[in-house]
């Protein structure tokens, strides 16, 4: 028995993780993240994509629901950039964000009546007291419980995370460990319940009128 | 009594079962670092700069110390390694449970979804006590490399 032993298998193993880690699609950044919230304003993306384009060509290659484009009721200005920039953005399909973007409320809003997925990280008792309407609840600290509902996201599709408000980190970790497992297009309502209540936006149960 | 508890087969049954445990334990959570990483910060014990770190080391420390024991190799070392990680498994359970945490154990990656507990403590105490005889005993019955001398 030599002490020394136990430092080379150590060693040995931690070079193997190291080494496999690096290689590994799912592998993980040694390098800690920035904490730092990266804002978007630019969700507008997601219209453009799902309006009906002028090149009818291209229609069938992005199986655009038809229903979706009278629903986006497109403002004369909207129609204008889209048009310029529509035959680039109708053959780019939304590309992977670097990391999880953070939101207004009024972008979430947006996002919320082209019937993007909301995704709550709150526990499941203050998901169940009420919610963003339509929204699945993934409560952070019970990830490895809740891992069957990542089935109903669609990778190749944004959507978008939400907490308690500006000051609860839940949705900022889950949008980071979402990240890792490969969903990159990942929105971060910051905002949160607190916002979208104030707002009596659209919720699950009817707010209390006291 | 003696000759009973370092009889060779049963040295040999304990050495097992603890090699499985970690190959197990270690292989769960190389498939999902990520949720490991998770994890671990759910404790709130270990340092930022080190928890990816660790999430990608420690489950091949785990893995590797497990194969070993089922082949016999380096018994008594990696049979310690293994009582060193059971103490600091015991402690952050321990420390996480006094400050009342309602987490994930993070045991065996994403198999478990059992939260930290009580019986968490024991069943890692138990562990222990099995290293702990291996390591007094040692095991060199159908091994690959003893390095006994």
């Amino acid at each position: 028995m030599q002490f020394k032993n136990i430092l080379y298998i150590i060693t040995f193993s931690s070079v193997l993780g190291l080494t496999f880690n690096h290689f590994n699609p799912k592998g993980i950044s040694l390098i800690v993240q920035n904490k730092e919230r990266v804002w978007t304003d630019s969700v507008q993306h997601i219209n453009e994509d799902s309006i009906v384009a002028d090149d009818s060509s291209a229609i069938g290659k992005y199986n655009i629901n038809q229903k979706d484009s009278t629903k986006a009721n497109p403002t004369e200005s909207n129609k204008k950039t889209v048009k310029s920039e529509n035959t680039e953005k109708i053959k780019n399909p939304i590309k992977d964000f670097e990391k999880p973007l953070a939101i207004s409320l009024a972008n979430a809003y947006k996002l919320f009546n082209q019937e993007i997925l909301f995704v709550d990280a709150r526990n499941r008792e203050d998901y169940l007291r009420n919610h963003i309407k339509n929204s699945i609840n993934i409560p952070f600290y019970q990830f490895e419980e809740y891992s069957s509902e990542l089935k109903k996201i669609d990778k190749e599709k944004p959507f978008v995370i939400y907490c308690n408000g500006k000051d609860c980190d839940m949705s900022d970790m889950l949008a980071d460990v979402l990240f890792t497992m490969g969903y990159r297009k990942i929105y971060l309502f910051v905002g949160g319940w607190e916002e979208w209540e104030a707002s009596r936006y659209p919720s699950s149960l009817p707010y209390d009128h006291n | 009594m003696n000759s009973l508890l370092s009889n060779k087969f049963l040295l040999l049954i304990i050495r097992f079962i603890l090699g499985f445990v970690f190959i197990y334990a270690g292989a769960e959570k190389i498939l999902e670092p990520g949720l490991f990483a998770n994890s671990i910060s759910n404790y709130r014990l270990v340092p930022e700069l080190l928890l990816n770190l660790i999430a990608v080391t420690l489950p091949w420390i785990e893995l590797i110390t497990g194969i070993f024991l089922v082949f016999g190799i380096a018994v008594k070392e990696n049979a310690i390694i293994i009582n060193i990680l059971l103490v600091l498994f015991i402690v952050m359970i321990a420390i996480s449970l006094f400050r009342g945490l309602n987490i994930e154990c993070g045991c065996f990656g994403t198999a478990g979804g059992t939260k930290i507990s009580v019986y968490k403590i024991i069943e890692n105490i138990l562990l222990f006590a099995v290293g702990g005889h291996l390591i007094k005993y040692d095991s060199t019955f159908l091994s690959f490399l003893s390095t006994k001398n």
